[in-house]
């Protein structure tokens, strides 16, 4: 939690955007992310404290975690972004873009960074 | 074990809740329409719980309401008829100046007031699903008590006159000197009615008006009552007044919105 707290106010920060913005969209995903590691990713990897990766535990299961992940993200920072101003189509068509975009963005992040553990 | 888990969820919850509000906090003061929004939500929100708590003091409040009304609805009888005999014996009725008929009233009921700071508010149950608009005037029978400055769809929060920086355009009688009407910042009906000329002598116990020169309130509503005076650096005087309205026992009031306030606005704008 401290850690989304600090990267979403760095990210403002560096960025010249509005302070707070990535910070309030970002704790909500902290918050839920043990739930989500526990039911797309397993028990296991909790308890073992072990990593992941798309090898390991699959594209299905690594996209969903990522997608529940990123959708919580977007509703939070359109939502608070857009301030009732905007159209709820708007608004809808920019949350479909952006999860398709960064779910593509997320899937080669993750295996590029994570490792295989695998042989 | 399972009460250690309890507890590390309620201190997760409790944390994330505790830097979700700094991270709010952080837009709005970052953001000035971040900063609107979450305003009124949070406004609406208080509205309708302050609403609830409200529901219990009024009824037990309704005789001395009912009295209020009633001398109310006595008051606008008397003038009713006064200004029937004056269009029958005097005028045809385009003779009365518009600017008196220009108006749209709005009652209204006080969810919440605040009283006893240097900056008070009135928040009353009616929005922009009513046609409150943001600008408009609150009055009552017995003086002007605020303007409206956020309106959500069920209720408005209105600045109230006992709030430091507030001034209503006030006169004299009915066609005498007109000067601002401050709020005197300590007592609970105490005013002063500034900048009038050392040469105007004003009685004490002259009734104070609107007087119409603002484009919020209407004209002749009664403020109160006049008071001593004192001369402020040496060139105009100062009037202490006694207000008619007790903000203490507040409950029923009206939005007033003048019809030709755009139109005034933008001739002011283009001047």
């Amino acid at each position: 939690m401290l850690v989304a707290f600090a990267s979403g106010f760095l990210t403002d920060f560096l960025a010249e955007g509005l302070l707070g913005l990535n910070v309030a969209a970002l704790l909500p995903v902290a918050l839920i992310r043990k739930g989500t590691v526990r039911i797309f990713l397993g028990e296991d990897i909790i308890a073992r404290k072990d990593s992941f990766s798309i090898k390991k535990n699959g594209l299905l299961k690594v996209s969903t975690a990522l997608l529940v992940s990123t959708a919580v993200f977007l509703a939070a920072y359109i939502f608070l972004d857009g301030a009732g101003t905007r159209p709820f189509w708007f608004c809808a068509a920019k949350f479909g873009i952006s999860l398709v975009c960064n779910w593509i963005l997320g899937i080669l992040v993750i295996n590029t960074l994570t490792t295989d553990d695998r042989k | 074990m399972r009460k250690g888990s309890l507890i590390f969820h309620l201190i997760n919850a409790a944390i994330f809740i505790a830097l979700e509000i700094a991270a709010l906090s952080m837009l709005r003061n970052n953001a000035p329409l971040q900063n609107t929004w979450i305003a009124k939500g949070g406004q609406a929100v208080m509205g309708g719980l302050w609403g609830m708590s409200q529901d219990v003091g009024d009824y037990f409040s309704l005789r001395q309401a009912n009295d209020s009304l009633a001398l109310e609805n006595f008051r606008l009888r008397l003038r009713v008829a006064q200004i029937e005999k004056f269009v029958s014996d005097t005028l045809r009725i385009s003779d009365i100046p518009a600017t008196t008929l220009g108006y749209k009233y709005i009652p209204a009921t006080i969810s919440k007031i605040s009283n006893n700071t240097q900056h008070n508010y009135i928040i009353i149950d009616k929005g922009s699903d009513d046609g409150v608009l943001q600008g408009d005037g609150v009055i009552t029978g017995k003086g002007a008590v605020g303007v409206i400055d956020a309106v959500s769809r069920n209720f408005s929060y209105a600045r109230s006159f006992k709030n430091h920086g507030m001034s209503i355009s006030a006169r004299v009688g009915k066609t005498g000197i007109s000067g601002p009407l401050v709020w005197d910042g300590v007592s609970n009906n105490g005013a002063l009615l500034k900048e009038i000329p050392l040469h105007m002598e004003i009685a004490v116990g002259d009734t104070i008006y609107t007087s119409g020169f603002s484009s919020i309130f209407p004209p002749d509503i009664p403020l109160g009552t006049t008071g001593e005076s004192r001369i402020v650096n040496g060139s105009t005087s100062e009037i202490k007044v006694s207000l008619f309205e007790d903000f203490s026992a507040l409950r029923y009031v009206t939005v007033v919105e003048n019809l030709g306030r755009k139109e005034i606005k933008e001739l002011e704008d283009r001047q």
